[in-house]
């Protein structure tokens, strides 16, 4: 396989890196049930249909955290709550002119359309799962033929690609304020650091607040009652290649950057950025560089 | 052969509740493996009204540990850094048995035939149905006992 006018992108239709797995939801659910849809297949978004098929908007994770903090019933329906349109492409489409959607558009993902109704959604993970596939297997590919030494030959690093702030909180942080900080930047993920400020502990997604909404848990608990641990994170030197397996294995969308040692955070990557920047797998071809 | 559920269904089956802490259910599926001596694969979901609320398999608590884009990582070729799945194991500690649960659960009735109870099964693929009457379990039909049940007649 071989990636055409060198660029992997370029070659791979939407069909080739889609997902058939859509995590719907019927109006008539509630939000906790939808949560737990969420949960279950770790989607960031369901879609609300009615039973002929007809969508009635996409609810995203996001969109429910900003419903636990303005207080709405957990037992609120779906078709209540459903709102923006879903952004569709067609299977047939360059995945190429999908990845350029979302980044203009800044959504996370892009549901995919036969023309008969919604068959398959791609987001990021999806994108960079499809770039590692296709140059792993390009005969063009340095790594594969053992031409490309990481070391030597200048790999991406997740320097390379990460932002470099970190957004975080403190343990007794109350939840109120934290999932402020969430809403407002638009943000996936807080680090959660300990009293002092120094050392990171745990993490707070929108995931852990759409938990501990299903839960109940009140928004006057402090932070460490509902945040993850441990905190996922690599050194600045790592491959992009590397951290990417890192956080595809681990099911996370982003990842923090430390300098040194773990108390030195500089910076958060997340998938996102892996795919504006490339797969990382060799630098064979300059294919999502320019994206 | 007028065999229906309440024939074949067992009564002394572990049910979960929807608040548990998904590490207790885990422990929970080995201690009712022991106590009911068979393999416990799956068990009932019932809420604090004693209502059936849903089902707890293994297979639910696979498909959260199994990472989701398998087929990429599959591909890829160097050993995962140390202690990543043990980390990636802690997100289990805060969900608990309703967040995992199947809340759509195949029920049937004690008169259900037992002809139509195998019929089931092999359709919807299932190995376990919760018999249940004004929505309160009354007990849990195995695949084995239903084969042992019919299939006795042949030996």
């Amino acid at each position: 396989m071989t990636a055409s006018k060198g660029n992997v992108l370029s070659s791979v239709t939407v069909a080739e890196a889609m997902r058939r797995q859509v995590v719907r939801c019927d109006p008539e659910e509630s939000i906790a049930r939808c949560i737990a849809r969420m949960v279950k297949y770790k989607t960031g978004a369901v879609l609300v249909e009615e039973e002929g098929g007809a969508c009635l908007g996409v609810v995203s994770k996001t969109d429910v955290a900003g419903m636990y903090y303005v207080g709405v019933e957990l037992d609120t329906r779906m078709g209540e709550i459903a709102g923006g349109e879903p952004l569709c492409c067609h299977p047939g489409d360059r995945l190429e002119t999908a990845l350029a959607t979302m980044l203009d558009r800044g959504i996370r993902r892009v549901y995919v359309h036969d023309g008969e109704g919604i068959t398959g959604v791609v987001g990021y993970a999806d994108i960079v799962g499809a770039m590692y596939h296709f140059c792993i297997q390009c005969r063009r590919n340095l790594y594969g033929s053992g031409k490309l030494r990481p070391e030597a030959d200048g790999w991406l690093t997740a320097e390379d690609v990460m932002h470099p702030s970190v957004m975080g909180c403190s343990t007794s942080d109350v939840l109120q304020h934290a999932l402020e900080t969430l809403l407002e930047g638009r943000i996936g993920a807080l680090a959660v650091f300990d009293d002092s400020g120094q050392k990171p502990v745990g993490v707070l997604s929108m995931s852990d607040a759409v938990v501990a909404y299903r839960h109940g848990v009140d928004q006057g608990v402090s932070v460490e009652r509902i945040m993850s641990a441990p905190v996922l994170a690599c050194e600045m030197n790592d491959s992009l290649t590397a951290t990417l397996r890192t956080m595809i294995f681990a099911d996370v969308q982003r990842i923090f950057v430390y300098n040194t040692r773990l108390e030195n955070l500089a910076g958060v990557l997340s998938l996102t950025d892996a795919a504006r920047a490339r797969s990382g797998a060799c630098k064979a071809c300059r294919v999502a560089s320019r994206l | 052969m007028e065999l229906t559920a309440k024939d074949v269904m067992r009564t002394d089956y572990h049910v979960l509740a929807p608040d548990m802490p998904l590490s207790e259910a885990i422990s929970l599926f080995r201690r009712a493996s022991l106590e009911e001596s068979r393999r416990v694969f799956g068990m009932p979901v019932v809420d604090s009204s004693g209502r059936l609320a849903g089902m707890l398999s293994m297979y639910d608590i696979l498909l959260y540990v199994r990472p989701k884009h398998i087929r990429v990582w599959g591909e890829m070729e160097e050993e995962l850094p140390e202690g990543l799945f043990d980390a990636s194991l802690e997100r289990l500690r805060s969900l608990w048995v309703e967040d995992l649960m199947t809340p759509d659960v195949l029920i049937i009735a004690p008169e259900t035939h037992i002809l139509r109870i195998i019929d089931i099964m092999i359709k919807k693929h299932v190995r376990r149905i919760p018999v249940v009457r004004e929505e309160r379990i009354l007990g849990v039909v195995y695949i084995s006992d239903v084969f042992y049940q019919v299939l006795q007649r042949f030996l």
